[in-house]
């Protein structure tokens, strides 16, 4: 049987106008084009455009980069930033250990601390539903209203859906859970890179507390309680980022 | 300065111009810059390892940007077609004119076709950079190239509202 190329497809003709063809198709299609006056004088339009497009747009990277762009500016201004929030925070933060050795799932007495369950309970339900494709979320985040209304009544309290996006975070939706203690609820977010943050909320026991770290098999969470309600913050996140968003959910806006 | 920071600023003129495309607003465009370079200084531990830097910096920009538009666009006339944007100052009349042509008629696309083409025709983006910097498939990229030529074709082709557009040679 002898060997036929390819018959010439759209994406051929996509790629001859980008010049992404290897030369034996780029060949093949030269050939076939000097059949197809048509397609050829198409194809040189959409050149053309690629030429104009270049010609006119490509100068607008020219002008001289402003100072507040400088690499070492952004670096300066991030280091002040970074400061001033891991200052605050620091005195605030206790780390959790926790891993397979560390004995957070053997059910010692430690396990039955109500606030070791409810980061494992976040933890498990981070971990089963950010890699969920198709039901993330069982409300989206059009219907954000909505959402806090109902985890509001299921909770037995204001639930306020955060606004994280000045912290990148875009909000995908929330579920109800069963936590527990009762019912618990879910906001998932995302970060630009695509990458997934979940929000655990349990009703509070109406005492305040520190941060509290922990991290397990890879899920980097942090804890914490109002009055009001018990969060559990949970995301390949550094630490930092972490306590970032966790003051941004306490001081909106 | 480290090797890391040159290798970071020598994208930024091309973010700044893929931004101004995006935004059609010199503040606004430089506002996205910076940041999409605070984003990818302070998750530089985020990255995939070996992945290419260039494509990386794109594909945050883009994100943030969607991300901004969506949260925007209900209170918000930023990123509106038809921004103020018409050239650097001192440009000759011509240029500017010729610019603001070309900016509108890009305008004229939906922002995922748009991207494409500016991605792949000015930034000189691979087909699979571009897939991976928008998240989708290599033939989504090469299908939205398409429709979009095909639209500004069209355009061009336009007897009334195009003609403006069309190139004068």
């Amino acid at each position: 049987m002898t060997k036929r190329a390819r018959p010439v497809g759209e994406d051929d003709l996509t790629a001859y106008v980008d010049d992404a063809l290897s030369p034996e198709r780029r060949a093949l299609l030269e050939r076939w084009l000097d059949d197809h006056p048509e397609e050829r004088a198409r194809l040189e339009r959409d050149r053309a455009l690629n030429e104009r497009l270049r010609a006119t747009l490509g100068p607008l990277g020219d002008a001289p980069i402003p100072d507040r762009l400088r690499v070492e500016a952004i670096r300066r201004r991030l280091r002040q930033r970074d400061f001033g929030i891991a200052g605050r925070a620091a005195a605030a933060v206790l780390l959790l250990a926790i891993g397979a050795g560390a004995g957070w799932l053997a059910h010692d007495r430690l396990a039955q601390d109500p606030q070791r369950q409810e980061i494992r309970a976040a933890i498990t339900a981070h971990r089963i539903f950010v890699a969920e494709k198709l039901h993330p979320v069982e409300v989206t985040a059009e219907a954000r209203a909505h959402l806090g209304t109902w985890l509001g009544n299921r909770l037995g309290r204001p639930v306020d859906i955060p606004d994280l996006s000045a912290a990148w975070l875009t909000l995908l939706g929330g579920r109800l859970l069963p936590g527990p203690n009762g019912p618990a609820g879910q906001l998932m977010y995302e970060t630009p890179d695509r990458q997934r943050v979940t929000l655990y909320i349990e009703p509070g026991s109406g005492a305040a507390s520190a941060f509290l770290f922990a991290e397990f098999e890879g899920a980097p969470a942090l804890a914490w309680r109002s009055p009001q309600l018990s969060y559990v913050l949970t995301g390949p996140l550094p630490r930092d980022a972490l306590i970032r968003i966790a003051h941004r959910i306490h001081a909106p806006g | 300065m480290t090797d890391r920071s040159r290798e970071i600023e020598a994208c930024i003129p091309d973010l700044r111009r893929y931004a101004l495309v995006l935004c059609r607003d010199r503040d606004e465009a430089d506002d996205l810059v910076q940041d999409t370079l605070e984003r990818a200084l302070s998750r530089w531990v985020l990255r995939r390892p070996g992945g290419a830097l260039r494509p990386w910096l794109f594909a945050i920009q883009r994100n943030l940007f969607l991300n901004a538009r969506r949260r925007d666009a209900r209170s918000r006339r930023l990123f509106a077609p038809g921004g103020e944007f018409e050239g650097e100052a001192g440009a000759p009349p011509e240029a500017a004119l010729e610019l603001r042509q070309t900016l509108e008629m890009i305008d004229t696309l939906p922002e995922t076709q748009k991207s494409a083409l500016v991605l792949v025709a000015i930034e000189g983006f691979t087909y699979a950079e571009t897939a991976a910097i928008m998240g989708v498939a290599e033939g989504t990229v090469m299908s939205r190239l398409s429709r979009a030529r095909a639209h500004l074709r069209k355009l061009g082709d336009a007897p009334s509202g195009g003609s403006r557009l069309r190139r004068v040679k």
